[in-house]
């Protein structure tokens, strides 16, 4: 989960260079979206989660040409602030218009499935089956075509690929595009998971930018094992501590891996 | 109608040191702190916990500016040889760290928080201890405003604005930026604690949802429409937070038809608004730093 929902943060760390703070929101906006799909329109799952995850991806994109192109001139820290007040905008707006109380997708009544011995919940299998789905689609993306090849360049040197004739306003255009889509969907799977509130991206956010750290910033197959490490970490940290301190672990493997290898485990 | 006045001018002129401890490390330094609601808190705690055990209550926020700057130490160290972005992810992390450890944490009061701390001359009635707290807190925040001044009009404040420019200028000559990044770091940090313990000895009451992280950011809205120079970081913070207090009264006049909580979304979506807008129209604020030209800032130091 947290693999999937790191990919959309080290796109755009990579390519814009910025750590985007909305990052958290996003996905809660998509969360959001499929909800009202399914539960007030009365979609079938499938279909709101589509239209959630395709409505988020075109709202990252308006908020991508409003707040975040007029800043391309301007320092990292603008950018960064400018994310912060987008943060604030996207959980204001969700606040407003569903309230602060919990909210739970309309998700058909499933037994565990039974392999042998391994007894396994159908949303669970869903989620992995999904993410690992996206992750393939994003890596095939980025290092299969000739736009992620344009998104590569963008991200390493963005004078050199201006020079090679490479429209880099249409990288970044696509570039946000796609980190909206896959933090849409991991919203989504996140959503069908566990309770939809207002904080459930942004309470995944350090994990994130832990992940992503340690991984290696720009690197897609470093958030899927940084995701996966920082995930399980926490999971299994609950045997010992309380839950409360998930956040806690997140917190000291994002120290560790900046005392020990800041640049994170595949950087180039 | 006066005491609001005055509650409102008290939180704002918490907020205001909030504000320029920032202020040194966004304004002057170029640091991204997003975790300062967590060196508020640490200044709060300390000094609410110390009061509460016998400590004199003029030791207790002496104690809290001491400790938030040495909690800004470490992550300093951890965070600021490298690219700027992580010391904003860092202290980030670690603003939400503390917030979970004194929720969970039976000797900070967990989610109950710590009541009956001290409250500023007890042995006064209301009105009077009201005018004098604001004294005493106006009077911090002109200190403060003092001494930051004298600061950066000193040559450390330069190098640090010559830091904040060009970091790779003032390594070229011969300057170690990051111990002064980090003194830089450890000093606006330690001014949050100050104004968490004056917080917790003003109101009386802690809890952990007063610590919460949209806070760090309300107070960078505040200061980056003040603009670096001391008295717009804490003019800035003081206007907007008094402006943000004051929308409450319009809800009081049920002059929108939105639940109580709406329109604290609506605020909170206004905040957001105008920060994007700052952001690209006037990164400088209202009252920028008046100062020389870069060269003659590299030069200087």
């Amino acid at each position: 989960m947290v693999a999937l929902a790191s990919l959309g943060l080290t796109l755009i760390w990579g390519v814009e260079r910025f750590p985007n703070i909305a990052q958290g929101d996003f996905l809660t906006l998509a969360a959001y979206l499929t909800f009202a799909f399914n539960v007030f329109f009365a979609f079938p799952l499938g279909v709101a989660a589509i239209v959630g995850i395709v409505v988020t991806a075109g709202i990252v994109l308006l908020v991508y040409r409003v707040a975040f192109r007029p800043l391309r001139r301007s320092p990292t820290v603008a950018l960064f602030g400018a994310s912060i007040g987008v943060a604030l905008l996207i959980r204001g707006m969700i606040g407003f218009i569903w309230g602060t109380e919990l909210k739970n997708f309309r998700l058909p009544v499933m037994r565990d499935l039974s392999f042998s011995i391994v007894r396994v919940n159908p949303i669970d299998l869903a989620v992995v089956a999904g993410a690992t789905v996206l992750v393939a689609l994003l890596y095939a993306l980025v290092h299969g075509t000739r736009i992620g090849a344009e998104m590569r360049a963008v991200a390493d040197v963005p004078e050199l690929a201006r020079v090679s004739g490479i429209d880099s306003e249409r990288v970044l255009r696509i570039t946000w595009m796609v980190a909206g889509l896959v933090t849409a969907a991991a919203g989504v799977l996140l959503g069908a998971k566990i309770d939809v509130d207002p904080l459930l991206g942004w309470r995944l956010l350090l994990a994130m930018f832990a992940a992503t750290t340690l991984g290696g910033v720009g690197s897609l197959p470093g958030a899927v094992v940084g995701g996966i490490v920082i995930g399980v970490a926490m999971e299994v940290s609950t045997v010992w501590i309380s839950p409360a301190y998930k956040v806690a672990v997140a917190f000291g493997f994002l120290s560790l891996v900046l005392l020990l290898r800041p640049r994170g485990l595949f950087a180039k | 109608m006066t005491d609001y006045l005055v509650a409102i001018l008290m939180f704002g002129g918490i907020y205001a040191l909030l504000g320029l401890g920032l202020n040194l490390q966004w304004g002057h330094t170029g640091l991204l702190n997003l975790g300062l609601v967590a060196f508020f808190a640490v200044g709060a705690y300390t000094s609410a916990l110390l009061t509460l055990h016998g400590v004199p209550l003029i030791l207790g926020p002496v104690v809290g500016l001491t400790l938030a700057g040495l909690a800004a130490y470490p992550i300093g160290r951890l965070s600021l040889r490298l690219q700027d972005d992580y010391l904003a992810i860092v202290s980030f992390g670690f603003a939400q760290v503390v917030q979970v450890f004194i929720i969970n944490s039976s000797w900070t009061g967990g989610n109950n928080g710590l009541t009956g701390v001290t409250r500023f001359f007890p042995s006064l009635d209301v009105t009077m201890r009201l005018y004098l707290q604001l004294v005493v807190v106006l009077a911090l925040v002109l200190l403060t405003i003092f001494m930051s001044h004298r600061l950066t009009e000193s040559p450390y404040g330069r190098l640090l604005r010559a830091i904040r420019d060009s970091i790779e200028a003032v390594g070229n000559l011969g300057k170690n930026a990051n111990d002064y990044r980090l003194a830089a770091l450890v000093l606006g940090s330690a001014f949050a604690g100050l104004a968490g313990g004056v917080y917790a000895h003003y109101i009386g009451y802690i809890s952990p949802d007063q610590f919460d992280s949209t806070l760090s950011f309300l107070i960078f809205t505040g200061i980056v429409i003040g603009g670096s120079s001391h008295w717009g970081a804490a003019l800035g913070t003081l206007l907007f937070i008094s402006l943000m207090e004051a929308t409450r009264f319009l809800r009081d006049f049920e002059m929108l038809p939105v639940s109580d909580s709406q329109f604290a979304q609506i605020r909170l979506m206004v905040v957001g608004v105008v920060l994007v807008l700052v952001m690209q129209r006037r990164p400088q604020g209202l009252w920028p730093y008046r100062h020389r030209s870069r060269r003659a800032r590299v030069r200087a130091c």
